[in-house]
């Protein structure tokens, strides 16, 4: 087998990047045009819940970077099980985030109907469910950023508030994506007039 | 269709964007505050602690280094806890037992409530509940970040000469704390 020549290297480099801005228009596409997104992702293999995770993965860094830090600092005393205990418990604040998705993706699978069409995204409701919760990550990145620009901690009112507005939202997506999936031809025509226009 | 496409990537390149910038900030952050995070553990003078007790008096111990301790020369057995902890409920008991063996070989204890001094009426209701006789501790707030709980219940055991000999996160063992005071004695 011939070694890879730097043309094919290079195509891969594109296609590893035309990948990568394909998942990041995705979960735009989630904030910015839902329906159109979530249709895409129920009908083709486009978008997955690994995109859905890059983002939650970030977010727990930024939340949960003081914690770990202060986790690992154990091992340099030589302490290993009180550093694994708080990475384990640090961990955990993710839970909620898993948890959602979770039940959302039972949630539509229950609701979506039996006897559904192979091609009204059967398999795919734990990758819906999951882009479904990006509006929740996304108000708390911005309320985040937020209070980080105004240099202030949140109230207990603004936290409440901005969990509100993100599960509202994301509230809506799940709405969404149980449509897309109990219509997929209405879907899909919705689409052809959408394309033709 | 091309507009679309366009808005769709810039939202997601903000959101991802704005995480990036978020995280740079946030890791640089704690590189500043490194030693405010390193954990108070093993061999670490025991932070000072004047606290007063549920059931009248107060609990002393430490102060600075080279000026005398209150309760130099004793071990001391420290559990910061908070009432709406499950497992500090679940050790507490055992905590109280161990203070009843160890009493009469001069053994310190005291529980230390983390939460702020409105919380007198739940700490009653809990010494009452689990029937702890060992010394309670209210206010701890400033006594859990000297010490730098992060995790409940943790406690840390402090030798005769006002180091710690070990800090336990978590729930744990009467068998594990019992062989940690013992060692504490034998020095």
């Amino acid at each position: 087998m011939d070694a890879p020549t730097r043309t094919d290297l290079s195509e891969g480099r594109s296609a590893r990047a035309a990948e990568a801005i394909g998942r990041v228009a995705c979960i735009g596409g989630a904030l910015v045009s839902p329906r159109s997104t979530l249709r895409r992702i129920a009908l083709t293999d486009e978008g997955g819940l690994g995109d859905v995770g890059l983002l939650l993965g970030a977010r727990f860094l930024v939340d949960a970077a003081p914690s770990l830090a202060r986790a690992l600092l154990w091992l340099p005393r030589g302490e290993p099980l009180p550093a694994i205990q708080g990475v384990l418990q640090t961990l955990s604040r993710l839970l909620p985030d898993v948890v959602a998705i979770v039940l959302g993706a039972l949630a539509l699978a229950l609701f979506a109907g039996r006897g559904r069409d192979a091609a009204a995204g059967r398999g795919r409701e734990l990758d819906l469910a999951a882009y479904a919760w990006v509006p929740w990550v996304a108000v708390q990145v911005a309320a985040m950023a937020i209070h980080v620009a105004l240099g202030r901690v949140p109230s207990a009112t603004e936290r409440q508030l901005a969990q509100l507005v993100g599960l509202t939202w994301s509230a809506v997506l799940w709405a969404t994506a149980l449509w897309v999936l109990r219509h997929p031809v209405r879907a899909t025509m919705d689409s052809t007039n959408g394309e033709a226009k | 269709m091309k507009n679309a496409g366009l808005a769709r990537s810039m939202v997601g390149w903000v959101l991802f964007g704005t995480l990036a910038v978020l995280l740079g900030l946030k890791l640089t952050w704690v590189g500043q505050h490194l030693s405010a995070l390193r954990p108070v553990a093993g061999g670490d003078r025991a932070p000072a602690l004047h606290l007063p007790l549920l059931r009248g008096g107060s609990f002393q111990l430490g102060g600075d280094e080279g000026a005398s301790l209150d309760g130099e020369g004793a071990v001391t057995v420290i559990d910061f806890f908070a009432t709406w902890c499950g497992p500090c409920r679940i050790e507490l008991p055992h905590v109280d037992a161990l203070w009843r063996r160890y009493q009469d070989r001069g053994v310190r204890f005291v529980a230390v409530d983390v939460e702020p001094p409105e919380a007198r009426e739940f700490v009653e209701k809990l010494a009452k509940d689990l029937r702890l006789e060992l010394p309670i501790a209210l206010d701890g707030e400033d006594a859990s970040a000297a010490y730098k709980v992060s995790n409940l219940p943790t406690i840390a055991i402090v030798g005769k000469d006002g180091r710690i000999r070990k800090m336990f996160l978590g729930l744990r063992s009467e068998r594990d704390l019992a062989d940690a005071i013992d060692a504490a004695l034998d020095e």
